[in-house]
């Protein structure tokens, strides 16, 4: 449903992605896992477009567009099939809850009022926040905040969410409740792209791994297959830790 | 000394009568530049190529000109231009005029300071949900950049105010303008001028009021 194929992008001389490919199924939820500054999360941002790809091509759906060269257009019907979970949740800060929710319904997809508030309070129940549709985003905790960001982006009914690390901001206890929402939303069949550092988590929940390494998709394949039976030495000691195979001398 | 209070009070209520005049100026100038400053200041940010460098220029240009050497410049374009009889502008337009530009200049910084203590992902999750970037500067960014520039856009907007003042200098009947005919008919200045000092502190205690009232509106949601 998703294909990224040869994606290039490089900042100045620093380059960051050096020709990734991707895959995802519908009903996928893929982890990209990986070393910081591996290029995960540009990666994801080249699906959205909030950073332009020096190469490469996406299709999505019908979709099939030069990363580089997309109209404006082309762009918009992407972001409108798709929706982006942010590591530091990003909410509106001028906004409510509610209308945090709602703004993409019925801004950007033309959706009446009413509809879009019930839509939108649908998706705040599911994550929890029945209790905080006034609410602004500054009085809700980081949780709170990203469940929103989580609330707002399913509400959309993107065929692919895109979330970038949405747990990487939150102390132990707030990363639970988070997991859970991204949890049961996998298995409500909604197709994800995770990037992310919980290894439990993509070992447990993700269908697919990929593991990228300076700029590249170093491995991917079932959890099992990255987690336990891959060879590649790169993989498995970044595993390592995770494995429990670390010592700590330096 | 002595003051002569009567004359101060028939002065006081001559000039505030005039008061309509500077708020016109004022007024009509920022309801020009707020919007004009924004833009400018998005287009700035954004490196827009030409037209930022050019407003950078004409910013640079407008800030390091005192406004009444700006107003003494206008008045010798609006004095020829009279002479030659092409047209006969009311000299409260070439007010408004110049008023505009310089307010452009500086609201253009303040808005440039307050966009760029905006996060950039607050563009980039409306562009994520579909929204285009119009919909999201008008809907999320530009919202937020006047709350973040409200306090700075007061103190400036209160500078206009006063600088309202200098009007006279282009033969607009002001408020300063009057207390310099009736001080020069009685050769009682201080009386005059102390009326309309009286004004003018009346005018901004009442506009800090008021200020003060809408900072409380946005700042339901301002960061703590």
């Amino acid at each position: 449903m998703l294909t990224l194929t040869n994606v290039h992008k490089a900042f100045g001389s620093n380059k960051v992605l050096k020709g990734v490919n991707l895959t995802v199924e519908k009903g996928d939820v893929v982890a990209i896992l990986g070393p910081s500054g591996s290029g995960k999360t540009t990666l994801l941002r080249c699906i959205n477009f909030l950073e332009r790809a020096d190469k490469g091509r996406l299709k999505l759906g019908e979709i099939d567009i030069s990363l580089k060269h997309a109209h404006s257009k082309d762009v918009l019907a992407v972001r409108r099939k798709t929706a982006f979970v942010f590591q530091n949740y990003s909410l509106f800060r001028n906004k409510t809850v509610l209308q945090n929710v709602t703004e993409g319904l019925i801004i950007a997809r033309k959706i009446p009022k009413d509809e879009a508030i019930k839509i939108a309070k649908e998706q705040l129940d599911r994550v929890g926040l029945s209790d905080k549709y006034d609410a602004y985003p500054n009085q809700l905790s980081g949780g709170q905040q990203q469940r929103v960001g989580i609330a707002r982006a399913v509400a959309v009914k993107p065929d692919v969410i895109l979330f970038d690390e949405p747990t990487s901001a939150l102390d132990p206890e707030l990363v639970g409740e988070v997991l859970c929402v991204i949890k049961a939303l996998a298995k409500s069949g909604i197709t994800m792209v995770i990037v992310t550092h919980e290894m439990s988590f993509a070992r447990d929940v993700a269908s697919k791994v990929v593991f990228m390494d300076e700029g590249v998709a170093l491995a991917s394949g079932t959890p099992k297959e990255i987690f336990v039976d891959c060879q590649e030495p790169r993989v498995k000691q970044f595993l390592a830790r995770f494995n429990n195979e670390i010592d700590y001398n330096i | 000394m002595n003051l002569d209070t009567d004359f101060l009070w028939s002065v006081f209520l001559k000039a505030l009568a005039k008061l309509p005049v500077n708020f016109e100026i004022a007024i009509v100038a920022l309801v020009v530049a707020i919007p004009l400053g924004l833009l400018a200041a998005i287009v700035c940010n954004n490196k827009v190529p030409v037209a930022s460098q050019a407003l950078k220029v004409f910013v640079s240009f407008i800030r390091s000109t005192p406004p009444i050497l700006l107003i003494l410049i206008i008045y010798y374009v609006k004095k020829s231009l009279d002479m030659q009889g092409v047209i006969k502008i009311d000299p409260i337009w070439y007010a408004i005029f110049i008023f505009s530009l310089i307010e452009i200049a500086l609201l253009t910084e303040v808005f440039r300071s307050a966009l760029l203590s905006i996060p950039a992902t607050q563009l980039e999750a409306a562009e994520s949900i579909g929204m285009t970037k119009l919909q999201g500067y008008r809907r999320i960014v530009i919202p937020q950049v006047l709350g973040v520039a409200l306090p700075v856009l007061c103190s400036s907007i209160t500078d206009l105010v006063k600088m309202t003042s200098l009007a006279f200098a282009l033969t607009v009947v002001d408020i300063m303008a009057i207390a310099k005919i009736e001080g020069g008919f009685s050769l009682s200045f201080m009386e005059a001028y102390l009326a309309v000092s009286l004004i003018y502190l009346i005018v901004v205690f009442v506009l800090e009021r008021i200020f003060k009232i809408f900072e409380r509106f946005t700042k339901s949601y301002a960061d703590k």
